[in-house]
């Protein structure tokens, strides 16, 4: 082959940015980031500006401010200042804003982290003239809901709660003066008055076309709008909202504001250009372009829309910042699932969310550190031990050793050692720490304290851990089964002689193997939506009614069984269809010679016969299904509440979701590594038995 | 004349089970193509117009490159090793097989965030060369434990007889053994090839420059938290899956006998 194509390309292109004295990270999109980067270009002409998935900007922040490389400006939500401050440089205002929010949100006692760039939070988007006194007052349009919002996210539910509650006080959640909203979300879903399930897509979708009468949603959402629709909608602030007879509140969204940060190493000019970006001068220009609502009032007096949001934004709460919120959500949202989906008493149901926060955030107790220091000397003793040993050996052998295959083994050991056992060595001695990004006292200066056993007694010790293997043991069963036995069926269909045109369903039937399987796993996600789903919508027309599959535990299950099997059996179907092959024909003939029928010759002939041939890949895939990351937390995304996440999605939320508990997740890793292996000894044994 | 309608009836059966089978399998297809080429109730190709605004182009280019060099790398790599692991008796073999193994049993997110430090020693943080090193050793203990299969099918005369015509181990590698193992080498680099080619998860950790940004960094962009662009995504996974069904289609012989050959021996 041609290797020199591609390594041009890559040399060419890694070779291709030149120095650029400044770099800016961002995560919008679209309108917002086109905008950005041409503003950032007229001030500093330099300046690399670089869009980051928005699900990965904090993260890769956090990590380049670890290893001090961090870019010189970043603009980014303010939530997390608290975790960044220590990499970040104070700033003075060019412009002060008016919005006195908007500057609480970037500052810490007293001190400045941000220039306040864009404010956000949600209002309500509603036909012209037709503001609603209440929102209990919308009107119901034919066929359709009179309110919509994503019920799936905690962010918009927020409003109603509140109110009532400061939602995070000294680090933990407080939820139940907040109940009376929870109860009337729960009524208003019940009634139809919401509809559930609705992403933002597709609620935008509906209140185009007149089946939604009014949306919580941005200001993003404007952008999104056909002219016409546009022309004939307001804002407003969210009207007060009646939960019972005699309690009525005035929902308060959540505040963000995007902000500029300048990091602690950046040059002065970094300076000039957050400043600038920030300007009263870029404000307008910012508004037209991309929607945005900087934190001056002048600049969208002309924008009655965005005027609005603003308004909206001056009674709204910043979102707190901190890891008491960000391990938050994932609770928070396990509540809202519980609210509208299924009947649970509400004081469970936070009680239960409240205790799911507080297991995120407490430290892990430290156990069996001397053990660990033990077992720990002992093992690298037994290594040096057996190194000498083998050496012993290999001087007595040293004649018969070829040198030549230093060269053959060299490359991948080097590469293996580097990349893979390194790694996995580190991310071992990991599991028998505690790690904390806000960590102080006990914990070392990278955040780390040694609790030696500490993370696995936390784990054994729930209920938790003992639930997802479960789930993870009846996944990995159910899905071998299936794809098993559907691609046998389908290999002996496609083997028989009597079917016309093989070649052609081979091809085609291998299809869903060939198809990256984050992309199957996300399609999947959204044929099973409840509300625009293609299976709910053949449901519908079978006369039957639709399924809301993710609010359960068996059909959301379900979904991420029939997305496995789709992507699996086709692998197996093709295993299949080479074993077919080691049939001796000799074999088949004398059967059919003694009159078997078909099911005798697949069980005394095919079964046995290809038996051996397939058990290798039926191991292989049973490691690969046991660790299925991507279709478990694409299509489910553990829905409800975190039921049908596995081991290893568990692992990952540990994390990546819930406030970096890396050592919590290398344990997991290594329970997941022992449960293998112990399956693997178990196959073995019962190989040999046989 | 009765056997004759019967086998007619027979395959007329069968084309019925396996046509049904076959569009209930292809329906998720069938809708990814329908957002991608279908808005707003019409034919067009908007959506790849947005696609390709947002730098999918680039994206694909590199995606490509690096997932060819991390196979061919990786799986020149694990030949060797393979070949050696099979064929002679040194002193670490054992260690080395076991260790194969052992690593294949954690999962990726214990190693992501080593990995991350480790490149930043490197110097290699942000740069498509040490996505290119990540992937390709990442590959390198499945490739290795895929190619010992075929290996050790070989017959043990073919040494002795390179042996005696003075070939050396490389020799007897190059010439003798890698020629005959072909269909292996084709699936394992397969499958080398595919998990570079759709990773995403230390792609995203490790590149930060969006002149470096692979394919499925840029289509996870389009999926906003907040509002997603499933034209363009759709657009973008059609064209992203296109090259891995050419491989599968032009390799589907030899990904059928090498993966039985391959695993024959446990």
């Amino acid at each position: 082959m041609n290797l020199a194509v591609p390594l041009i390309t890559l040399l060419v292109l890694s070779s291709s940015a030149a120095a650029q004295d400044l770099i800016l990270w961002h995560s919008y999109r679209g309108a917002e980031a086109q905008t950005l980067e041409a503003l950032a270009r007229r001030v500093h002409p330099a300046v690399k500006v670089v869009a980051i998935p928005a699900d990965k900007l904090s993260d890769k922040v956090s990590n380049a401010i670890a290893i001090d490389d961090a870019p010189d400006v970043i603009i980014s939500a303010h939530e997390k200042i608290v975790e960044w401050r220590h990499g970040l440089a104070p700033v003075t205002f060019g412009d002060e804003p008016d919005l006195g929010v908007a500057i609480d949100a970037v500052s810490r006692d007293g001190v400045h982290y941000g220039h306040p760039f864009a404010v956000k939070s949600v209002a309500l988007l509603h036909r012209a003239g037709r503001r609603p006194a209440t929102l209990n007052a919308l009107a119901r349009p034919a066929n359709g809901f009179p309110l919509g919002f994503d019920l799936r996210e905690f962010y918009f539910v927020a409003p109603f709660a509140l109110s009532l509650t400061p939602l995070v006080q000294e680090e933990s959640l407080v939820l139940t003066p907040a109940m009376p909203a929870f109860a009337w979300l729960r009524q208003a879903s019940r009634d139809h008055f919401i509809p559930r399930g609705m992403n933002h897509a597709q609620l935008m979708a509906d209140f185009e076309a007149g089946r939604i009468e009014a949306l919580i949603t941005g200001p993003w959402a404007l952008g999104e709008l056909s002219a016409r629709t546009l022309a004939s909608v307001e804002v407003s602030a969210l009207p007060p909202v009646d939960l019972a007879p005699g309690q009525t509140i005035t929902p308060r969204p959540f505040l963000t504001v995007d902000a500029i940060f300048v990091t602690k190493r950046a040059p002065e000019s970094a300076h000039h250009l957050a400043r600038s970006l920030a300007s009263r001068a870029f404000a307008k220009e910012r508004v037209t372009l991309a929607q945005q609502i900087p934190p001056f009032a002048d600049s969208i007096v002309e924008r009655p829309l965005l005027l609005a949001f603003a308004e909206q934004a001056r009674s709204a709460i910043p979102m707190p910042s901190g890891r008491a919120m960000s391990a938050a959500w994932l609770p928070l949202q396990h509540l809202v699932e519980g609210v509208v989906n299924t009947n649970e008493d509400l004081a469970t149901l936070i009680a239960a969310t409240e205790a799911e926060h507080r297991a995120f955030l407490v430290p892990v107790a430290s156990r069996g550190g001397t053990l660990v220091v033990v077992l720990g000397f002992a093992g690298v003793a037994g290594l040096v031990l057996s190194a000498l040993r083998s050496a012993k050996r290999a001087t007595a052998r040293r004649r018969q050793q070829h040198q030549p295959l230093a060269g053959l083994i060299a490359p991948a050991t080097v590469f293996g050692v580097l990349f893979v056992l390194v790694p996995l060595l580190v991310g071992l001695l990991l599991c028998f720490f505690d790690f904390s990004e806000e960590g102080s006292g006990a914990y070392s200066a990278m955040g780390f304290r040694f609790v030696g056993l500490g993370n696995f007694v936390s784990i054994l010790s729930g209920t938790r851990f003992w639930w997802t293997l479960f789930v993870t043991v009846l996944w990995t069963v159910t899905n071998l089964l299936l794809s098993v036995g559907l691609g046998v069926a389908i290999a002996l269909l496609l083997a028989s002689p009597s079917l016309p045109l093989r070649g052609w369903f081979r091809v085609l039937l291998v299809l869903p193997w060939a198809v990256p399987n984050y992309i199957s796993a996300l399609a999947f996600r959204g044929l099973f939506d409840v509300e625009r789903g293609a299976v709910n919508h053949v449901l519908l027309w079978l006369g039957a009614a639709p399924v809301d599959w993710y609010a359960r535990f068996f059909t959301s299950f379900c979904t991420n069984l029939i997305t496995n099997v789709w992507l699996g059996f086709p692998f197996m179907m093709v295993v299949t269809l080479g074993a077919l092959q080691t049939i001796p024909q000799e074999q088949r003939e004398a059967m059919l010679l003694d009159g078997a029928t078909a099911w005798q010759r697949f069980v005394h002939l095919t079964v046995p016969s290809i038996a051996p041939v397939m058990a290798p890949a039926v191991l292989l895939s049973t490691a690969w299904t046991f660790n299925m990351f991507n279709v478990v937390y694409l299509v489910s995304g553990g829905s409800p509440r975190g039921e049908t996440d596995i081991l290893v999605s568990e692992a990952y939320r540990w994390a990546f979701e819930r406030g970096h508990r890396y050592g919590l997740a290398a344990a997991y890793c290594v329970l997941i590594a022992v449960i293998l292996s112990l399956f693997m000894a178990w196959m073995k044994r019962s190989k040999e038995s046989v | 004349m009765i056997n004759h309608t019967s086998t007619g009836l027979r395959s007329l059966l069968a084309m019925t089970a396996a046509s049904l089978f076959t569009c209930l399998v292809l329906l998720p297809i069938a809708w990814v193509v329908q957002r991608a080429f279908v808005e707003h109730g019409e034919w067009s190709l908007q959506s790849y117009e947005r696609l390709f605004a947002a730098g999918f182009s680039r994206a694909m280019l590199l995606s490509f490159a690096v997932a060819i060099v991390a196979t061919i790398v990786g799986v020149t790599f694990a030949a060797g090793a393979a070949f050696a692991m099979a064929r002679y008796q040194f002193v670490g073999r054992r260690q080395g097989l076991a260790f194969l193994l052992f690593s294949q049993l954690f999962p990726g997110v214990l190693t992501s965030v080593p990995l991350f430090f480790i490149l930043d020693a490197l110097g290699l943080l942000g740069s498509l060369v040490g996505v290119v090193l990540v992937y390709s050793s990442v590959s390198v203990p499945f490739s290795v434990w895929m190619l010992l299969g075929y290996f050790e099918q070989l017959p043990k005369e073919l040494d002795e007889a390179a042996r005696l015509d003075g070939a050396t181990p490389w020799q007897s590698f190059t010439r003798v053994h890698l020629p005959l193992i072909r269909p292996g080498l084709a699936v394992t680099a397969l499958y080398a090839f595919m998990n570079a080619w759709n990773e995403y998860v230390l792609a995203a950790t490790f590149l930060a420059k969006p002149d470096r940004f692979t394919a499925p960094i840029v289509l996870r962009q389009l999926v906003g938290s907040f509002s997603t662009d499933w034209g363009a995504f759709a657009a973008g996974s059609i064209l992203v899956s296109l090259p891995v069904m050419a491989v599968f289609f032009l390799l589907q012989k030899q990904l059928v006998a090498g993966l039985t050959a391959g695993s024959v021996k446990g």
